[in-house]
Formats: structure tokens, C-alpha cells, sequence
């Protein structure tokens, strides 16, 4: 028996031992090992949802111990003899998805078709985008948002979003049975009169899908271009047939006119794929470009969770997604440009002309990425910027001063007598002596800016009366004091004029301009002996503790 | 006695009363011509003005509705009731015995401590930073201000008596307000030359003329010797009030004990800061502790010095506060917490 026959048995032996079992790996779905080989150190796993595993495009996931058995050579022979399994326990497979994984790490992404004898393709374009339009179209987003923003779904589909500032404008066949969607700078009420002729598509939509052959005509019915290519919901996008799910389509200026399309949504990352297209404006011709999105590639992974860019791990995998989408849509693109971002548009360089000014706060990840033909795609270093991490950076470096910041002023405060606490509390420089100030202020003859504890007796609607320290009249509390009980009032103190000092119990006694108040919780605001509040409060950090103090159970 | 001789007897009486009228006004517009030039010739006439002057009694000269220009604060206005110089001799040209009492003197703490143009960032620092103890003696003025007093009325009794030959002195001041209190100093002083007597009537006019009064007090005693003093003072409200300050300071909370107290502790810091002039704790003790008790429930203290000690001043080193503590120390001091007359 040859090495082949050896394998082939030990595969199929085995393979049928591992039925019925099931593996829980991280995604929250569940696993149904297919195959497996002992010798080779591989497992092959489909994706079930509600046990079922088998579909008409199952999902495969195939975990090895080297990449060497994702080489095409490995690969091909390996699923022809999946196909094998496939075609016993799964006749209704048409076609598989594969993800192919060492040491946990996706390295592959890929489909095979039954009609080509399952031999793998890389990227599988019309597999993945099947996949992709069925999710979108059942509006299976699972429903989460970013920055209050998810993309919009009608009753059945996703409804794509016409933004005035799309220069865009709708031409009808002469009959009316056919239109597509015409992107100029000429003015409405001329293109409104404006005209196509269709050959080689049915029209069936109404809108213009794939390949067609189009003329235009002005209002005076005189040629204006001709359209020969493929077209997307009624868009002309030349030579490159795309099939994509339009989200957006608004414009950045007269130059650019932009269209954004949903890729995909990681439901467990919190993440919507969102890729971009183009139509530049040719000042030459004085008409626009056909649609593209392939030079570059440019997509955005939209979310709100910017840890995840803390983690080369997490953001290499995601990379990886980003260049497996590249595969599906742009195959053969060498340029790719990725985002990520809290917003699916207004990002400078990606729908928006490259700026060099302020970063945008809501871009988190941004890179460049170039191969050759048949190649693994390369980084650009001096075209990355990862935001999240620098932010991180700045936000660590403003916690560590932060922390230096709170210790400070928790030493300080342990060396401060009461009334420092109370002035901390109060967020003023000193807490003031009611007598020693009344009295500066009546020698000087000025009213003096004061920081008081004081015992409220009552209040009214604009007036008020403390009894502690001393007898003093407050005005002006209208909005700021309307309480009874201690507090830590600001203003400014002047002595009673004659006619003030019969409403006051004591001679000598002074009256109050009150600009600000702050009511005490405890009697004669005791809560400043508690420092860690003060301090917690201060800088609205609940959780703080000293240096070298055990946490609070 | 006829008709006649009685109408004759009574047109001579008033002929006589008449007469006596006359020399008596005559004699009086003579002693207010004599004040006046007094005044003038002790260059005063500026400084010291008043309604009118009586002679009640012979030696006795009061001026009424007086008015005091100080010197130092020009703008400040002190007005006497009463001014009554009860006698006044002089010995070789040398002021001998001064009897003064001073009846109603009034003026206004706020408006004295405005006369003397403190800058406004001077007072509010000096105020908002007031130490209750250290600034007793620098800011005496914003204490009494912070111990509740303003608007002063008191009677002031001055007396003074020099003996040339002997070279001693005998000053005795009473000051009663209705808000300070009484106070009563009594001192006697030895080795007190002609020219340190001078030096003490320099330092009097530069009270309302110009002249600096401590270069004139620090030459006045230079070389003399307390032989004896005794000190009084009769509580009106002025400690009480300063306390109620004090507790203000320390955020004394209603129902709470005053703050102001002089504590156990304090006692002690207080007798070892005495015991750097005069290692006798116990004594030092004791006369904290009267002091404390004065403080607690203040009345009337009275201060003695130990008969036939004697103290020169120049033997005196430090702080002001130091040299009274070494002076009173040095004197053998009894101090005596008395319930009030």
C-alpha cells in the first residue's frame, strides 16, 4: 500500500469516529468535526447553527498544525477528499466556504464549488458574496450600532441612502422601462430632460443591473457618452462588474462623488465592513469616471470598540478579514486602503481628499497595504497610523499624571488643618474668617471677595440668614441657596447699611452678596475629613485609591 | 436799720457783687489767655483745641468739648468731653507732678485703624492671616477690632510724678470703656535722669506733633529700673469678645465648649517658654494657670510686682514679648484672678 492509500485510509477511518462530535470554539456557534487526520496533525469542522450543519454553502473551518497544508497543491488534494465526505453525509452542497486556521490564527479564506470538482479558490468571490447579500437582504445585522449609527434597513433590504449631496440624477429611457443613475455637474432642471438608450440588458428592475450598453442624450436629444459596461443598482462601474450592497451615496465637493457599500458584520467583534467607491471628476472631459472601488481597495471596519487595536493579535486578524474581502471584491487590486473609524464616513483619505491637518476623532486605525500579483500583502509602515493606540498612550500618560496629580494633593491635604479640606471641598484657595474679613472690609471700605462656612437659618426666595459663625445677612441667593443648613457659600461681604442692620439680630453685622453655594451633607460640612472622597470627587474618579492603600472590598 | 440805710446797704452789695463779677471775669479771660498761650508756646495750639475753658478750683484748669489732632493720624478724630489738668508743678523748670483726667474721650477703632492708610492688600492680608496669639502685639488695633470693640467712650486718669534729685518716677494711667474694660497701671521707676525725663515729655508731644515716639520711649528708659509695678485689668467683655473670635477661628460648632481656653497643653508650652528667662517651673506654672483661669472666667487680674525687687531695663534682650517676660519674671510677679469689684 502506498504512502497515499495509507492516508486516505487513516483519514476516512478516523473521519467516521469523529461523527457525532462537536467542538465549541470561540465563535458562539457551534462545530461539527468532519474529518480529521491524526497523521497529518489536521481537523476539518462545519459551522451548525441550531445542529444543522449541512447547507447549501456550509461553512468549513479547517485547523492545521503548519501552513504548509494551505499550500494549492495540500490544499487541492485535501479537498477532494473533504468533497468526498461532503457529497456522502451533505448532498445538498453546492458549494463550501473555507477558513483555514494554524495554531488558532486564520491564514486562509477560501471556497470550493462542487461543479469544479471542490477544488479551493482563494478568496471565492461569488461564494462569500452570495453569503454576504442573503445577510443583507434578510437584515441579519444583529442589530448593533456604532456611535448610534447601523446600516439602514427597509422592510426586506438594506435601503440605500441618497444624500443631497449626491450629484446624481435619474435618466429614463424614452419609454420609461429602463433608467439608471447619472452622476454630473450639470444643472437639475437640464438633466431632468435628459435620455438613455439601452441595448443588450432586459431591464428588468427597472434600474439598469450588469452588463448593458447605454447612451446618453441631453435635453436637445444630442449624445452626450456612451455607457458600455457593467452596472450596479443603475450605476455605470465601466469594465469591473460589482455586486455590492449600496448603503450611501453622497458627495465630497464637486470633485469627488462617493458610494459606500456594506461588506460584512462581525456580530462578535462589533464590527460593519463598509468598502468605498469613486467617481473623480475629469475636468478634460468635464464629465465623471465610471465608478471604482479596486484602485485601491478601500474599506473601513466601522465600530466603536478601539481596544480592539490595542492588540496586535486582534488587529492582524482583522487585517487578515479586510484582505479576504480584498480577494472577494478586488481580487486582482495591489492597493488597499484600511480604516478603522467610528463613523462609515467623513474620514480624510477615505471617502474624503487626503488632509494633513488635525486628526479626525473619530478615526481609529488607518493603513496602507500593497502586494504583487499572487502575493501576501505588505504593510506599509510609513502609512500607518494607529490612533487608538496613541490615544491610549496620551490617555495612560494623563492617568499616570492624573494619579501624581490626586497624591499630591492627598499629601498635601493630610499636612492641611480642617478649613484647607473645607477650601479643597469648595474648590476655592482659602476658606475665610467671617469676623477678620468683615472687619478688613470695613476698614477698607470695599466689599471683599470671601469663601464662608456658614449655618443657614432660612432662606427665602432672594434672601437668606445665617446664625454661624455670626449673624450675617445673604442676598442675592435667588437660584443658588434655598435651604436651611450648613454650606459653603462664595460672594462678596460688605458691612450692613442702616437700613439691612434692623433685619439683623446682632450689631455689626455684615451682609452677604452670594455668587455661589455649595450645600453640605454632614453637619458643618464634616465630609471633608474624608480625603479619599475629596479627592475622588475632585477628579470624578470613584475607584481611586492612595499609593500603597488596599482597595475597598 | 432805717429804710434807707437798708437800700443803701443793698446797692452796695451789688455794687460789690457787681465788682466781683467783674474781677472774676476778668481773672477767667485772663487763665483762657494763659491756656491759649500755654498751648502756643509749646506749638500745641494746632493740634489741641477746645470750646472753652473753667477753673473750678485753684491749680485746676478744664477744657471743655476738646479735640485731639494726633500726629500719626491726622485724619482720625478724638474728641474729649472733658480735659481736667488737676494740678501741675514744675521743679527748676522741670515738670514735677501732672494730674490729668480725661473725661469722655472718644474716637472710633475702624476709623483709626483707616487714619493710619494701610493699603487695602496690607489690611485684607494682615486680617484673613491673623494670628490670635503673635499678632496681639503686632496688629493690637485689628485685635480689639476682632474682639468686637469700635466706637470707644472712656475716661482716662493720667498722673505723673518726677523727683529730680532722686532721679525717680511714678506713672500711674486709668483707662475705663465701656467695651475695653479698666485698667489700671501703677509703675515706679529708678535712675531716671532729666534728660530721660525730657526724653518722656518728647515722647507726650510727638503724640500729636511730629517726632518718633518709640526712638523717644526707648531713650526714655534706657538706663532706668522698674522698682515697682502694678497692673490691673477689670473684664467689661473685651477677653469674652476676643474669645468669641478666637472660637470663630477654630470653627468653634454651636454647643460646643469655646475653643479659646488655654488647654493643659498649652500650659505647658506656655511655662517652657517662661522657663527660658527664670527656671522656676513652679512658679511659672502657677502664674500660667492664674492666667488660664482668667482666661476661662475672666473678671479682674491683678498683677504685682514683689516688693523691693528691682529690674534695669538694659539688662533686657529679645523680642518685646521676651523682655516683659523677662522683666515681669524678674520682678517676682504675683498675678491674682480676683471676681470682678
Amino acid at each position: 500500500m502506498n504512502s497515499f492509500f495509507t492516508v486516505f485510509l487513516t483519514f476516512f477511518l478516523l473521519s467516521s469516529v469523529s461523527r457525532g462530535q462537536t467542538l465549541d470554539v470561540s465563535s458562539p456557534s457551534e462545530m461539527k468535526r468532519i474529518a480529521f487526520s491524526a497523521k497529518d496533525g489536521v481537523e476539518v469542522f462545519a459551522e451548525s447553527a441550531n445542529g444543522r450543519w449541512c447547507e447549501s454553502i456550509p461553512s468549513l473551518k479547517i485547523f492545521a498544525g503548519d501552513d504548509g497544508v494551505f499550500s494549492p497543491a495540500a490544499l487541492t488534494k485535501l479537498m477532494g477528499k473533504v468533497g468526498i465526505v461532503l457529497e456522502n453525509d451533505c448532498p445538498a452542497a453546492e458549494q463550501a466556504t473555507v477558513d483555514g486556521y494554524v495554531d488558532n490564527s486564520l491564514v486562509y479564506q477560501g471556497a470550493a464549488e462542487k461543479t469544479n470538482n471542490w477544488k479551493p479558490e482563494k478568496g471565492a468571490l461569488k461564494v462569500k458574496i452570495r453569503q454576504l447579500q442573503i445577510a443583507a437582504v434578510n437584515g441579519d445585522k444583529d442589530d448593533f450600532t456604532v456611535g448610534e449609527w447601523t446600516p439602514p434597513a427597509g422592510s426586506s433590504r438594506i435601503e440605500a441612502h441618497i444624500d443631497a449631496t449626491a450629484l446624481e440624477y435619474r435618466i429614463y429611457s424614452k419609454n420609461k422601462s429602463c433608467s439608471i443613475l447619472y452622476t454630473t455637474d450639470k444643472p437639475a432642471s437640464r438633466v431632468k430632460n435628459w435620455s438613455i438608450s439601452v441595448g443588450g440588458n432586459s431591464c428588468a428592475e427597472n434600474l439598469i443591473y450588469g452588463r448593458a450598453e447605454v447612451g446618453v442624450f441631453d435635453e436637445n436629444g444630442a449624445f452626450v457618452e456612451t455607457l458600455d459596461g457593467y452596472f450596479t443598482e443603475g450605476r455605470f462601474t465601466g469594465r469591473k462588474n460589482l455586486n455590492v450592497v449600496l448603503l450611501n451615496r453622497y458627495g465630497a465637493g464637486r470633485a469627488v462623488q462617493n458610494m459606500s457599500y456594506l461588506i460584512d458584520s462581525d456580530t462578535e467583534l462589533k464590527i460593519h465592513y463598509v468598502g468605498y467607491m469613486k467617481a473623480p471628476y475629469n475636468p478634460k472631459t468635464k464629465r465623471y469616471a465610471p465608478w471604482q472601488g479596486c484602485a485601491p481597495f478601500t474599506i473601513a471596519a466601522v465600530t466603536e470598540n478601539d481596544l480592539l487595536f490595542l492588540e496586535p493579535a486582534v488587529t492582524e486578524n482583522i487585517l487578515r478579514a479586510a484582505q479576504s474581502y480584498a480577494d472577494i471584491f478586488c481580487p486582482s487590486t495591489t492597493k488597499m486602503k484600511f480604516f478603522a473609524a467610528t463613523v462609515p464616513q467623513a474620514i480624510a483619505g477615505m471617502d474624503l481628499p487626503e488632509n494633513d491637518a488635525d486628526d479626525n476623532e473619530n478615526l481609529i486605525y488607518s493603513v496602507q497595504m500593497t502586494r504583487k500579483r499572487g502575493e501576501k500583502w505588505t504593510i506599509s509602515a510609513d502609512k500607518t497610523q494607529n490612533l487608538a493606540r496613541i490615544r491610549e498612550s496620551e490617555r495612560r500618560a494623563e492617568e499616570l499624571r492624573e494619579n501624581q496629580l490626586m497624591m499630591a494633593d492627598y499629601n498635601e491635604l493630610l499636612k492641611t488643618d480642617y478649613l484647607g479640606r473645607l477650601a479643597y471641598m469648595a474648590g476655592v484657595d482659602r476658606l475665610d474668617n467671617l469676623p477678620s474679613m468683615l472687619a478688613a472690609a470695613r476698614i477698607t471700605g470695599k466689599s471683599q471677595r470671601v469663601n464662608l462656612l456658614l449655618r443657614v437659618r432660612q432662606a427665602d426666595v432672594t434672601t437668606a440668614a445665617a446664625d454661624w459663625p455670626a449673624a450675617l445677612l445673604l442676598t442675592e441667593t435667588g437660584g443658588l441657596l434655598n435651604r436651611a443648613g450648613w454650606h459653603l457659600v462664595s460672594g462678596n461681604l460688605r458691612p450692613a447699611r442702616a437700613e439691612e442692620q434692623r433685619k439683623l439680630p446682632a450689631d455689626k453685622a455684615g451682609v452677604l452678596e452670594v455668587t455661589s453655594a455649595t450645600p453640605c451633607q454632614a453637619e458643618a460640612c464634616s465630609e471633608a475629613s474624608d480625603l479619599k472622597t475629596l479627592i475622588r470627587r475632585r477628579f470624578e474618579k470613584p475607584n481611586w485609591q492612595p499609593f500603597g492603600e488596599k482597595g475597598e472590598k | 436799720m432805717t429804710k434807707s440805710m437798708r437800700v443803701a446797704v443793698a446797692v452796695l452789695m451789688l455794687l460789690f457783687a457787681g465788682c466781683g463779677v467783674f474781677i472774676w471775669m476778668l481773672q477767667r479771660e485772663e487763665s483762657v489767655q494763659n491756656v491759649r498761650h500755654f498751648l502756643t508756646r509749646h506749638r500745641l495750639q494746632n493740634n489741641v483745641q477746645f470750646d472753652s475753658a473753667s477753673f473750678p478750683l485753684t491749680d485746676e484748669v478744664a477744657l471743655n468739648k476738646a479735640v485731639l489732632k494726633l500726629y500719626g493720624l491726622p485724619d482720625l478724630n478724638v474728641s474729649v468731653k472733658k480735659a481736667v489738668v488737676h494740678s501741675y508743678r514744675e521743679s527748676r523748670r522741670i515738670p514735677a507732678f501732672v494730674s490729668v483726667s480725661l473725661t469722655g474721650v472718644r474716637f472710633s477703632l475702624v476709623e483709626a485703624a483707616k487714619a493710619a492708610k494701610p493699603s487695602e492688600d496690607k489690611v485684607v492680608s494682615d486680617l484673613s492671616a491673623f494670628n490670635p496669639v503673635g499678632d496681639l502685639v503686632d496688629h493690637p488695633l485689628y485685635a480689639l477690632i476682632l474682639a468686637g470693640c469700635d466706637q470707644i467712650d472712656a475716661d482716662v486718669g493720667i498722673e505723673y510724678a518726677y523727683a529730680p534729685l532722686a532721679k525717680e518716677m511714678r506713672l500711674k494711667l486709668s483707662v475705663a470703656d465701656a467695651c475695653l474694660g479698666q485698667w489700671r497701671l501703677d509703675v515706679f521707676l529708678t535712675g531716671v535722669s532729666n534728660a530721660q525725663q525730657g526724653r518722656l515729655m518728647l515722647a507726650l508731644r510727638h503724640i500729636v506733633q511730629r517726632g518718633d515716639i518709640l526712638a523717644d520711649l526707648r531713650g526714655f528708659l534706657d538706663g532706668a529700673a522698674v522698682a515697682d509695678l502694678r497692673f490691673s485689668y477689670t473684664e467689661n467683655g473685651l477677653v469674652k469678645g476676643y474669645k468669641r473670635f478666637v472660637d470663630t477661628l477654630y470653627l468653634r460648632m454651636p454647643e460646643q465648649e469655646s475653643l479659646a481656653e488655654i488647654s493643659p497643653d498649652a500650659v505647658r508650652k506656655i511655662v517652657t517658654y517662661l522657663s527660658f528667662s527664670n527656671a522656676h517651673r513652679q512658679r511659672n506654672t502657677e502664674l500660667v494657670k492664674t492666667f488660664a483661669r482668667f482666661v476661662k472666667d475672666p473678671q479682674k487680674l491683678v498683677l504685682q510686682s514683689k516688693a523691693r525687687k528691682k529690674v534695669p531695663l538694659n539688662v533686657l534682650r529679645g523680642t518685646f514679648i521676651r523682655r516683659l517676660t523677662d522683666l515681669l519674671l524678674r520682678l517676682d510677679v504675683s498675678l491674682t484672678a480676683q471676681a470682678a469689684d
